[in-house]
């Protein structure tokens, strides 16, 4: 911790002395390679000695162009949560929480390579599909980590995969876009201790607290293998005509939630023993499309709409009642999302969006179905609204935000947020994480751990 | 006889292939030509209509009322595409500081004046290109003390303008690197009014250089007559083929003191760019 702080404090003095350019910069900038440290430091609203988080993070950047078809990128990032260091609430929390889980430290590192009309990017990477903010519904080839709740930036909170994106654009504003992805990982949760730990990772633990002292516990992972022929695969098509962009999408690849059984044994024929399994091996099919358009004339001129539909065939649910697991069935999901933007009084960008997730059932065998990050009682119809609003005064240099999401269960989160630009290479920035709502809904669950925040983010 | 006329059709074929759509003489003003045409030919100089293709490494200077000065590099390329509805393709990206590196933004401007531009946006913080409702005309726009209407969605159609007469340019100090420019250039002043009622401006002047139709300076004045804003502009001729470009731009807002200058480091013409590079695809490739 300390050596991390020395390293920050020298950095800091150097850049304040001048290094305003980017760290390094190959002759006739071929290449650039870029530094970023970020310090955040999170407290409850209603205990300002309760800390929540306190992440420093360093993340270099690199990029090399070897000519005007073949480049590479790199992308590293190491961080550390000290908050599960000090005593407190969150002292010891689950095993690696606090820092990078896996290989997940190398966030991107990719060839590209391009014979205009082809391009293949081959390399671990981010893709992003869909039109939607802040909730993720055709935003599905890489998996999520949520240990803060998928309250970072997104570009963050995606776990990126190992694979080859492929395309071709056989006419200049269309594409066609095969992705290949060998790689499988699982979706990242806090644990039962942890600062921002999901309802159902709470009630699985106590149930599994409540089992005798004599019950020995084991656990097993099911992943697929990483290998092309068990691997994931997709396929977009993206277009503008007149105005209009649209993409059609398809992926058949793998759930990113796994489904979990408990069985009994006895071990050795004389311990007896719980086998929790998480199996990550379900297959599932989404097909979906999205679609942008601006208004360019007319009264509602400068009014942008959106839209992305997603079906799911075979996602997995777990059923039990009253919060306890007795299985995993699956259904057939439909999503859809309508969104309206729009700027205000010169420079007020607003945006709104309407959720819609459908679900072809709601029971099986007399169970409820549950919504896998609360074990709440799923509904056929879920509803969600997001409000964004966003600002910026002193030439974009003061940049006040604030994003309210509403869910039908009456549960609110509401993130104000204001960041301020000290100089080219300083962001400071504070904000708070609001949660309303009973403890089985979505941001309910979160309403002991309304957090305010600050940071910055030096970078060169 | 038939040889020489087959061959004059593919040298012919050939020669056509060979010229960027879009691509023609630079227009310069001429005797008798109205106001609205002379500003036209300037309009068409800002834009390098005249050019299939135009590529600009660029570094701002957002100076603020203090003179604490924040520094931006960006690159920034446009295509004149040969479509019915599309006049042109913009194309932006920020490269330096660090914090902002990758910013990038995509525009469509069609020819009908009255029709907004579509307009992506890509997000590092995102990782995506996002459709983005067009700023407003009279926004400030990329910290600047220019508006958004002054840097990328003027047209001469959305103006009804008066010639003031023709008069030798007073000169122009710039307060970046002192230099004075082009005292005593002979130039048609120009008062140019808005059509759009909520415009935040009364009028502009424009002094527009009678050799090129170059906009040396603008000034921009308030609903109650008073100059609020001046900007400056000196041009070159880039090689090779002499096309005249803006190198330095100053804008002051003299109401908060804050000042904007872009100098233009590098710009390349006609590079044959590919216009795929205008898509969103494209920007979806970016890697910051």
């Amino acid at each position: 911790m300390v050596r991390i702080y020395l390293l920050k404090t020298l950095l800091y003095i150097l850049v304040m002395a001048g290094l305003s350019s980017p760290l390094y910069a190959w002759e006739g900038n071929r290449g650039a390679l870029n530094c970023y440290l970020n310090t955040e430091i999170g407290t409850h609203t209603r205990d300002f000695s309760g800390l929540m988080k306190l992440y420093n993070s360093l993340q270099v950047k690199g990029s090399y162009t070897y000519n005007r078809n073949i480049s590479i990128f790199i992308n590293i990032k190491k961080f550390y949560d000290s908050v599960y260091d000090i005593s407190g609430q969150y002292r010891n929390g689950s095993p690696g929480i606090a820092t990078n889980t896996g290989n997940t430290w190398l966030r991107e590192f990719f060839i590209d390579v391009e014979r205009r009309p082809l391009f293949a990017r081959i390399g671990r990477q981010q893709v992003v599909w869909g039109s939607s903010d802040g909730v993720r519904a055709l935003d599905c080839i890489n998996p999520g980590d949520s240990r803060y709740a998928y309250l970072d930036d997104a570009s963050e909170y995606r776990i990126p995969l190992w694979m080859a994106r492929l395309e071709a654009s056989p006419v200049p504003d269309a594409t066609l876009q095969v992705l290949l992805i060998p790689d499988y990982e699982p979706n990242i949760s806090a644990g039962p201790g942890d600062v921002f730990a999901f309802r159902s990772t709470k009630l699985a633990a106590e149930r599994i607290a409540g089992l005798p002292s004599f019950i020995r516990i084991a656990e097993k992972n099911r992943t697929p293998l990483n290998d092309f022929q068990n691997g994931s695969y997709a396929l977009r098509w993206q277009q503008v005509i007149d105005g209009w962009e649209y993409t059609l999408n398809y992926k058949y690849g793998y759930e990113a939630y796994p489904q979990g059984a408990g069985i009994f044994a006895l071990r050795d024929r004389r311990t007896p023993t719980l086998t929790l399994t998480k199996d990550y091996t379900k297959r599932i099919n989404i097909f979906g499309a999205s679609f942008t358009k601006a208004v360019t004339a007319g009264n509602l001129s400068g009014l942008t709409v959106r839209g992305e539909f997603l079906y799911t065939r075979g996602k997995p649910f777990p059923y039990g009642t009253n919060g306890q697991v007795t299985g995993n069935t699956d259904i057939s999901a439909y999503t859809y999302i309508l969104g309206l933007d729009k700027i205000f009084f010169t420079d007020v960008l607003t945006s709104a969006q309407l959720i819609q997730f459908i679900h072809s059932r709601s029971r099986y065998q007399g169970n409820d179905l549950f919504f896998p990050a609360t074990f709440a009682p799923l509904h056929r119809v879920e509803t969600m609204a997001t409000f964004r609003i966003s600002t910026h005064f002193f030439a974009e240099r003061l940049k006040p935000e604030l994003l309210m999401i509403y869910d039908e269960r009456s549960d609110w989160r509401i993130s104000p947020k204001v960041s301020y630009e000290v100089n080219n290479n300083l962001w400071i920035y504070a904000g708070l994480h609001l949660f309303y709502g009973k403890e089985h809904s979505l941001f309910g669950q979160f309403s002991d751990d309304n957090m305010i925040y600050a940071g910055q983010t030096l970078s060169f | 006889m038939v040889k020489w006329f087959v061959m004059y059709l593919l040298a012919a074929a050939l020669m056509c292939a060979g010229i960027p759509a879009g691509a023609g003489e630079v227009p310069v003003p001429a005797q008798g030509m109205s106001p609205e045409q002379i500003v036209t030919v300037w309009y068409d100089i800002e834009y390098t209509r005249f050019a299939r293709d135009y590529k600009n490494y660029n570094t701002f200077f957002l100076r603020d009322r203090n003179g604490a000065t924040r520094e931006r590099k960006a690159f920034r390329a446009r295509i004149v595409i040969a479509e019915p509805d599309i006049a042109y393709k913009d194309y932006a990206v920020f490269l330096t500081p660090a914090s902002i590196k990758g910013v990038a933004m995509l525009s469509w401007h069609y020819r009908n004046p009255d029709r907004e531009r579509e307009q992506w946006f890509y997000l590092p913080s995102m990782r995506k290109a996002r459709r983005s409702s067009p700023a407003e005309d009279d926004e400030n726009t990329l910290g600047t003390v220019l508006t958004v209407e002054e840097m990328t969605s003027w047209r001469p159609q959305h103006e009804t303008f008066r010639l003031l007469g023709v008069q030798p340019f007073p000169g122009y100090v710039s307060s970046f690197d002192g230099k004075e420019s082009y005292r005593g250039e002979r130039c048609y002043v120009i008062e140019a009014f808005p059509k759009r009622k909520n415009a935040m401006r009364s009028k502009r002047i424009l002094w527009l250089r009678t050799s090129d139709g170059c906009c040396l300076l603008q000034e921009v004045f308030d609903k109650a007559g008073k100059i609020y804003k001046t900007i400056f502009r000196r041009f070159a001729r880039i090689s090779p083929q002499e096309y005249p470009a803006i190198v330095f731009v100053e804008a002051k807002d003299l109401r908060t003191g804050e000042s904007t200058i872009i100098r233009c480091d590098k710009i390349v013409f006609n590079s044959g760019i590919d216009e795929a590079e205008f898509s969103i695809d494209y920007l979806q490739r970016m890697k910051w």
